[in-house]
């Protein structure tokens, strides 16, 4: 099984020299896997896990809504990270990242956290994720 | 204002009963803005012939909690080798949390505050590329 990811970076006005790149590949993958979903994460990081426990290699892919609900809007940061709270990355509204996740220590997963102590401050995600073949 | 454009795209024909295709795409701001980013490192590559770790983003060049955006790429490809492994360990700090294999690449947010580092699995000759696009 095959999942194609591509990349395109563009930018013709910033800099002097034009950013236009594109790098694609073709990546073995198998189950465990989630295709695209949605999940409302808390500030509590357990109760957002998006990829078991596993010592395998996972290509993740996570995006901030940038709502909390699919309309209402926040810019509360969104913290990724593996379920032994360490970080991986930090996404605002509206971005995201694709990486192939790997502890390479532990058997442990992915979570998210939002950057807010209140119980309130919810942010809505999708992701997706497949384990590498 | 100029802003650098980033466009993923993830697609699969045999994955699941259901095709796979998925794509979005974001400019990339500095943080609690809609400013673009206005620093690059430019795309960059490095040659290794040992598996010693080095640096290809040091977090003291960087301010923390800014808009910095990085992109790494394996350069090897897949059919190099049967018998070596061309990979590479990302790491954050001493932290391990990725691990790229002949071909692949990514693209994430980085908080600054920890060194990005890459670790070869080969003394044998491979390539990395990456870029940076931060915040001044």
């Amino acid at each position: 099984m095959a999942l194609v990811p591509t990349l395109t970076l563009t930018d013709s006005t910033t800099f002097s020299d034009e950013i236009s790149f594109s790098v694609t590949d073709s990546l073995t993958v198998t189950a465990p896997s989630s295709s695209l979903s949605t999940i409302v994460a808390t500030a509590t990081g357990s109760q957002s896990v998006i990829v078991p426990a596993s010592t395998n290699i996972a290509y993740l892919f996570v995006r901030h809504t940038g709502t909390t609900d699919g309309s209402t809007g926040t810019t509360r940061q969104v913290d990724v990270e593996f379920t032994t709270d360490e970080a991986i990355a930090r996404l605002s509204a509206e971005e995201w990242l694709f990486m192939p996740v790997h502890h390479a220590e532990a058997d442990v997963g992915v979570q998210l956290h939002v950057q807010h102590s209140s119980p309130s401050d919810v942010v809505q995600l999708e992701y997706a994720y497949w384990t590498k073949g | 204002m100029a802003t650098t454009t980033a466009t993923l795209s993830l697609t699969s024909a045999d994955m699941t009963s259901d095709a796979l295709n998925i794509n979005c795409s974001t400019q990339l701001y500095k943080i609690g803005t809609t400013i673009g980013l206005d620093g690059t490192t430019g795309l960059a590559s490095k040659t290794t012939t040992s598996t010693s770790i080095y640096t290809i983003f040091g977090e003291a060049d960087y301010s923390d909690n800014k808009g910095l955006k990085f992109f790494v790429r394996n350069t090897a490809s897949p059919n190099d080798s049967d018998e070596v492994a061309y990979t590479l360990l990302l790491t954050l700090g001493s932290q391990a949390v990725g691990y790229l294999g002949p071909g692949d690449w990514l693209f994430m947010p980085w908080d600054g505050t920890d060194d990005v580092k890459l670790t070869p699995s080969t003394a044998q000759s491979m390539k990395s590329e990456y870029m940076l696009v931060y915040e001044i």
